[in-house]
């Protein structure tokens, strides 16, 4: 069940460790030019500096981190417009259980918050995407994503 | 719960008895029934402040039916508020809200006519840090500006010098911010240079002698020192709405802290 | 004959978009470049937008919509006098392109390299000092990896002054730019300083950049970087510089030595 939905695509080939994702992030969502509080986390390997990695939400169809939390009502939701996972600061109670479920731990944990946070496409128009320079991040359909996985 | 039941007792002091406000016998339904008799909705007390205001009233929201928003400059603050005020015998000041939003402190004039909350919105630039007291029209107002004073450290002219919180010698602003725009200290130098000379570099001499020991003309090929140019980058600026968020001060040509 | 046709279609309502680093900060690159049109015979003006580009990095961070906004009147300002701009810096390159589509007519929006790549028999005829005991390391750049034509534009050019391309692992990582604006420290020990060492185990003789973002944080980098325990340094140049000096002028006349790490041993190697 693969949809016309889209979401973030990362090409590890195209990518060049520059950060830049990170840091447009954390200045939108808080102001602040500190990657670490960006919400896409590029990782830089010296031993395979070939294939930057970079940790991200895919906002998965069945979401763990959705199925761990344990606050009721979920304080993580799917946005109806987007498709996106996110995270309400007002009912998240700051366990991290979502922090533990998620495969490539996406949402992270903010101490001076006492919350959780992750992406949430900025609302369908992901400015990481947009500011990229290589061209390695991109804003693709699950379908399409799919297909040049496949390829490759 | 028990307090619920003074609503009439007080209504019966502040209003006096035989007041339609006066609970007779009917509970919330009787109140209901007295707001419907007296209240404006939001649309006819933003009409009636449009009329009185003019141009003077530079927003106007009513965001619910008894909701409404007035912007005014800090020079029309006096204007407003007589004109809020006047709107209805039943106008009743209510209480001043002070936010730091960084540049500016926002002061909220909540006055309450007959149901609806009418809220004149003003910036005060930290700047100036000065604003009229309007004790003189609302005289419960003196309690809530003496605390803004003592916590903001916003100086309302006319009002009297007495604290009313913090004790005597204690002169921190515990509530004020920093004075700090949305921009992130290392991009200042870049949006200034952008802003004052349409480039993000600034030509030094050093610079132009560098240039000239390679045999280059001394004025680097920029776009520059054309001001028809320097204009549009600015009305550029100020159209998107960045030079409000960065706190840039078309005027002085310089961002307003640093 | 098509050296010739070559040369007049290009020279043809074109002109140079210097930006802002280069004329301020790395005149050589400038200077090199003009010496490099002046043997081409060819004379391209100067092109003067409202603004710089403007810095891609720092304004897309800040506000995005300004940044395309005075892009696009930037180039709006300048699409009825050229048919094609061309650029000495991956950020002015950015910008220009993203603003390409909100112009109408717009002008041809070229790369130094791919301007460059269209003279290639020009610029083999009249290279007079190959440079075959240099062995270089080419550093794109972020930007042009989006396009991989111009990737390769930029190694033939470097493989056409004669000098030898190393193969270094951490080629595509990035300069450190757009990290040192928000954590100078971070960006000069896990960016600069992983390729600059790089660079010295494969035994290069000098970086090659096409940008003066690059340009600037691996040169400057390098001197701070000295102070804390970088134990050598390692030249940096501009694509232009190369081609100039294999072009037969001297390292003085485009002003090599006004490089804050001087290209010595470089020089003496050409002889």
């Amino acid at each position: 069940m693969l949809s016309e939905e889209r979401t973030l695509f990362h090409d590890p080939q195209l990518c060049s460790a520059c950060g830049f994702c990170a840091i447009v992030c954390a200045y939108r969502h808080y102001g602040t030019l500190d990657p670490d509080r960006g919400r896409i986390h590029p990782l830089l390997s010296l031993e395979l500096p070939d294939l930057v990695a970079v940790s991200y939400c895919s906002h998965c169809k069945y979401a763990f981190c959705e199925a761990a939390c344990p606050s009721d009502p979920k304080a993580i939701y799917r946005d109806p417009a987007t498709g996106a996972v996110c995270i309400d600061p007002i009912r998240c109670i700051g366990c991290r259980s979502c922090v533990y479920a998620c495969p490539v731990s996406a949402p992270r944990y903010i101490p001076e918050l006492h919350v959780s946070h992750k992406c949430d496409l900025c609302g369908g128009d992901p400015l990481c995407v947009k500011c990229c320079p290589t061209g390695a991040l991109q804003y693709l359909p699950r379908n399409e994503i799919r297909r040049l996985v496949e390829a490759s | 719960m028990r307090f619920l039941r003074w609503g009439p007792l007080v209504r019966q002091v502040l209003l006096g008895p035989g007041h339609p406000g006066h609970a007779q016998g009917g509970g919330a339904g009787a109140h209901e029934a007295y707001l419907r008799g007296v209240s404006m909705r939001a649309e006819e007390v933003a009409g009636k402040l449009r009329e009185a205001l003019g141009p003077k009233a530079l927003r106007l929201e009513t965001p619910t039916e008894r909701r409404v928003f007035l912007t005014v400059a800090v020079e029309d603050l006096e204007d407003a508020v007589r004109a809020v005020l006047g709107l209805s015998r039943e106008a009743r000041f209510m209480t001043i809200s002070a936010v730091d939003e960084g540049l500016d402190l926002e002061l909220l004039y909540h006055v309450d006519v007959g149901g609806t909350v009418v809220t004149v919105r003003i910036k005060v630039p930290k700047e100036e840090m000065e604003v009229l007291d309007i004790s003189h029209l609302a005289p419960a107002a003196e309690f809530i500006e003496r605390e803004i004073r003592d916590l903001f450290g916003l100086e309302f002219v006319g009002l009297k010098p007495e604290k009313l919180y913090t004790p005597e010698g204690y002169e921190e602003k515990p509530l004020k911010k920093p004075m700090e725009g949305a921009l992130p200290p290392q991009a200042r130098p870049m949006a200034e240079a952008l802003m004052g000379s349409a480039c993000s570099v600034s030509v030094s001499r050093a610079v132009m002698r560098k240039r000239q020991d390679l045999g280059l003309p001394a004025m680097p090929p920029m776009a520059m020192a054309k001001p028809e140019a320097l204009e549009e980058v600015r009305s550029l600026a100020e159209e998107v709405g960045f030079t409000e968020r960065a706190g840039y001060d078309l005027e002085k040509k310089r961002l307003r802290y640093r | 004959m098509v050296e010739t046709r070559e040369r007049v279609s290009v020279a043809a309502k074109a002109g140079v978009f210097w930006g802002c680093y280069i004329p301020a900060l790395q005149p050589f690159a400038e200077a090199a470049f003009r010496l490099i049109l002046d043997d081409l015979g060819l004379s391209l003006s100067d092109v003067r937008g409202i603004a710089c580009c403007p810095s891609p990095f720092m304004f897309k961070i800040l506000d995005y919509e300004y940044w395309l906004e005075t892009a696009r009147a930037n180039l709006d300002a300048i699409a009825s006098d050229f048919r094609a701009i061309v650029t000495l810096c991956n950020g002015c390159w950015d910008s220009l392109l993203h603003a390409r589509d909100l112009v109408e007519n717009p002008p041809e929006v070229l790369h130094i390299a791919e301007f460059l790549i269209g003279l290639r028999n020009a610029l083999l005829k009249r290279i007079q000092t190959p440079l075959q005991n240099l062995r270089v390391a080419v550093h794109v750049g972020c930007k042009p990896r989006s396009k991989p034509s111009l990737v390769d534009a930029i190694h033939e050019l470097t493989a056409l002054t004669g000098a030898r391309i190393v193969n270094w692992r951490t080629a595509k990582i990035c300069c450190g730019y757009p990290l040192f604006l928000a954590k100078p420290d971070e960006a000069l020990e896990t960016r600069v300083r992983v390729k600059v060492e790089d660079v010295q185990q494969v035994g290069a003789d000098a970086i090659v950049v096409v940008c003066p973002a690059c340009f600037m944080l691996l040169e400057r980098g390098q001197l701070v970087l000295r102070r804390k325990g970088l134990r050598q340094t390692t030249p940096v140049l501009h694509l232009v510089e190369l081609l100039a000096l294999a072009l037969g002028h001297k390292g003085q006349e485009i002003g090599l030595d006004a490089h804050a790490i001087k290209p010595k041993a470089l020089l003496e190697s050409i002889g």
